[in-house]
């Protein structure tokens, strides 16, 4: 008995554990505030820890892990929103995923891709995420997002295309 | 001139990597590049020295690269561990007092059936009636006993040879109106 709960902490550090920033950053995306983030793929992770016996059924454990995340961020927003509704806009929503060191590199291109992608509607922006930042296969992406493949093509289609156009647009007004 | 032929041979080889660039940008767009394909582009734009035909996409793939680099805190992987490891001790205990459980449950089920036999086999001794109490103890008692019995048959033949009576009576009586 001894060993096999060793054989799976074994497991759990190699396999789960190393996704552990991809989860935290797809957390920080939607709830949008680190400390909260990372309680979410603690909460993840203890989760797949108490299910590891039924893990098995599971095909692609890191699709399943990030959807779990989502839905985790997802209703932590929404009992944050409950909660905050009648309190004037907390200090961390200001932009509290950026720490100091790293608000320097941001220069003015990538501060506006920023915004540009925070402006795209909210399933290209996750997969156009998912892809470009996470560098998750479709299947995967379709799996976390519960998606259908065709669906994940189109919406990352549209969400390429549309950031484009305002990248040559903002470059022919000499904005850059 | 040799030196000149090594810038020559320089440009050509930027210019055909921009080529390259460009086609896998087009790709890109269109949302047919393979992972491999996209690392290829975020690493062509890390580069300090861009095509300035390229330039309005550098700040794109850079964005991607920013957005790589956020992480967990360093402590992160203790904190998990150590989460799981109270876990598995719940786990543990919980599991230990299942087992006290499922041994006191036997106990009781044990006891309660040497009770249940036990009280099974009083009560079955209970139900065998003890006849040698009613036997008679003395021959005084079995002569008295025996009388009581002859009593009881006297009594029930002379209630029979009673109804035997009435009903040759009634016999007699049916004779004499017949003869007369």
């Amino acid at each position: 008995m001894r060993r096999t709960c060793n054989m799976d902490l074994q497991m759990f550090q190699n396999t789960i554990l190393p996704i552990k920033d991809k989860l935290f950053r797809f957390a920080l995306r939607i709830v949008g505030n680190p400390m909260e983030a990372e309680d979410v793929v603690q909460e993840v992770f203890i989760k797949v820890w108490k299910g590891r016996n039924n893990l098995s059924e599971i095909q692609n454990l890191e699709a399943w892990c990030m959807s779990v995340t989502r839905n985790l961020s997802i209703d932590k927003v929404r009992s944050k929103f409950r909660r905050e509704t009648d309190l004037p806009e907390g200090a961390d929503w200001t932009d509290p995923n950026i720490s100091p060191h790293k608000s320097a590199e941001l220069t003015d291109a990538v501060s506006r891709v920023k915004s540009l992608m925070a402006a795209l509607p909210d399933t290209q922006r996750q997969v156009m995420e998912l892809r470009d930042i996470e560098e998750l296969s479709y299947q995967e992406i379709a799996d976390a997002l519960e998606l259908s493949m065709e669906q994940v093509k189109v919406y990352l289609h549209r969400a390429r295309k549309s950031i484009r156009e305002q990248l040559i647009q903002s470059e022919s007004y000499g904005i850059q | 001139m040799p030196e000149n032929q090594l810038e020559n041979n320089l440009f050509n080889l930027n210019h055909m990597e921009s080529n390259k660039i460009t086609a896998l940008l087009e790709k890109y767009f269109e949302g047919q590049t393979s992972l491999e394909e996209e690392k290829q582009l975020r690493d062509f734009f890390s580069k300090e020295n861009v095509p300035e035909n390229l330039l309005p996409y550098k700040g794109l793939f850079n964005y991607f690269e920013v957005e790589q680099e956020a992480s967990l805190s360093k402590d992160f992987d203790e904190k998990i561990l150590e989460e799981i490891q109270k876990s598995e001790m719940d786990t543990g205990i919980r599991r230990m007092n299942f087992t006290w459980f499922r041994v006191a449950a036997m106990l009781a089920i044990a006891i309660g059936g040497l009770f249940l036999v036990k009280n099974f086999n009083t009560k079955s001794q209970d139900n065998t009636i003890d006849w040698s109490k009613y036997e008679a103890q003395t021959p005084e008692e079995a002569y008295e006993e025996t009388i009581k019995a002859l009593a009881l048959v006297s009594k029930k033949l002379n209630a029979g040879e009673k109804e035997t009576r009435k009903g040759m009576e009634k016999i007699r009586k049916i004779n004499k109106e017949v003869i007369q």
